[in-house]
């Protein structure tokens, strides 16, 4: 509580702070807020535009690195296939689904002996859905690689 | 139920010498305590680049956690009931999957016609016209690009990966050179951890 002397030497006198302007400021903005407020956030995943063009308007495309290592993600019926140079590394479905966390661990392996190497090419099987698509895109991004390429073949072999 | 004063009460409970109403005061501090942490919660979930995507009732977007902010672009919806552009279905899923051409012809000339118009626009605005003059400003040496055409595709999980092949191919013969995809932002296990 404020204290207040008020010079006549008498008792002193408590004040109250007026906090009505700040409720009021307060229900003002919260109303604005939750007006304004997102919910679902929706982002984006960009495909590494700089394998074939550039990035943004105000930078020249670097040419990826380590190219003379392609690195492919086959997304298929049966599960992942990496191939990375001539060697490929099956990774079939656990339990029913894509096994995330292996391609994770492949993709981190690989990203430990090319650390410069950001793009990938990605292959995917016309028959599955797009969100097998995107589910191996995420891990590619999480693990390094950024600059995904996503190529009209089919993934087709099988693993 | 009656407010009582404090202080100093005879035998019948009444207060002694004094008036029998009495002003209360409501006590504020828990409902500015709650404002506030209301007001904290809803900055932190602000969100700040302005790029919004309506969300569309029959497209269930997939979910990533490496992802970046939307930038604005033209988009292109592609639910079950087909591809959409200014919420005009151009091509209906039928149609796209039956197609043997990976050319979509009303969704090309759409887009072709909707890249033309954005160039412009950017090109009249005020806005496009000062921030070009500012960069120029900044960098007078820079080298000036061309603008990327950017399309995002807010496409429905369940899409079968061919028709979004063939959209893919469309954008792409259409102009547009920087492809996006709409996703739902989950956040991730490394995101989670820090």
């Amino acid at each position: 509580m404020a204290h207040v002397d008020d010079g006549k030497g008498q008792k002193s006198a408590n004040v109250e702070l007026n906090i009505v302007p700040v409720i009021d400021l307060m229900s003002v903005l919260i109303v604005f807020l939750l007006i304004t407020a997102v919910w679902n956030q929706i982002t984006m995943i960009q495909l590494g535009t700089s394998v074939y063009g550039k990035k943004t308007n105000e930078t020249e495309t670097p040419k990826p690195k380590n190219l003379e290592v392609p690195l492919r993600l086959d997304i298929q019926e049966g599960g992942y296939v990496v191939v990375i140079g001539s060697t490929r590394i099956p990774i079939p479905l656990k339990d029913g689904e894509y096994d995330q966390e292996f391609l994770g661990d492949e993709l981190a392996k690989i990203k430990e002996r090319y650390p410069e190497k950001e793009d990938i090419f990605l292959t995917v099987a016309d028959e599955l859905e797009y969100d097998s698509m995107v589910k191996g895109m995420d891990v590619a991004i999480s693990e390094g690689f950024p600059n995904i390429a996503v190529t009209t073949q089919a993934a087709k072999g099988g693993l | 139920m009656p407010i009582h004063v404090p202080g100093k009460r005879d035998r019948r409970g009444r207060l002694a010498g004094a008036k029998r109403t009495a002003v209360a005061t409501l006590s504020l501090t828990a409902m500015v305590d709650m404002f506030t942490v209301l007001v904290v919660f809803l900055l932190m979930n602000y969100q700040s680049t302005g790029e919004v995507l309506p969300m569309k009732e029959n497209v269930d977007l997939p979910q990533a956690s490496s992802t970046e902010d939307l930038e604005p672009s033209n988009v292109v919806v592609l639910g079950p009931d087909g591809a959409e552009i200014n919420g005009v279905i151009v091509e209906s899923l039928e149609e796209i999957e039956a197609s043997q051409d990976w050319i979509l012809p009303r969704l090309k000339e759409e887009l072709i016609k909707q890249i033309a118009l954005d160039k412009k626009e950017k090109q009249e605005s005020l806005a496009g016209q000062i921030q070009s003059a500012v960069k120029d400003a900044q960098a007078p040496d820079r080298v000036k690009l061309p603008d990327v055409v950017k399309v995002t595709i807010q496409a429905d999980k369940k899409i079968e990966i061919l028709t979004l092949k063939k959209v893919m191919y469309t954008i792409t013969e259409a102009g547009g050179e920087a492809i996006n995809f709409a996703v739902l932002k989950v956040p991730g296990e490394k995101e989670e951890g820090s």
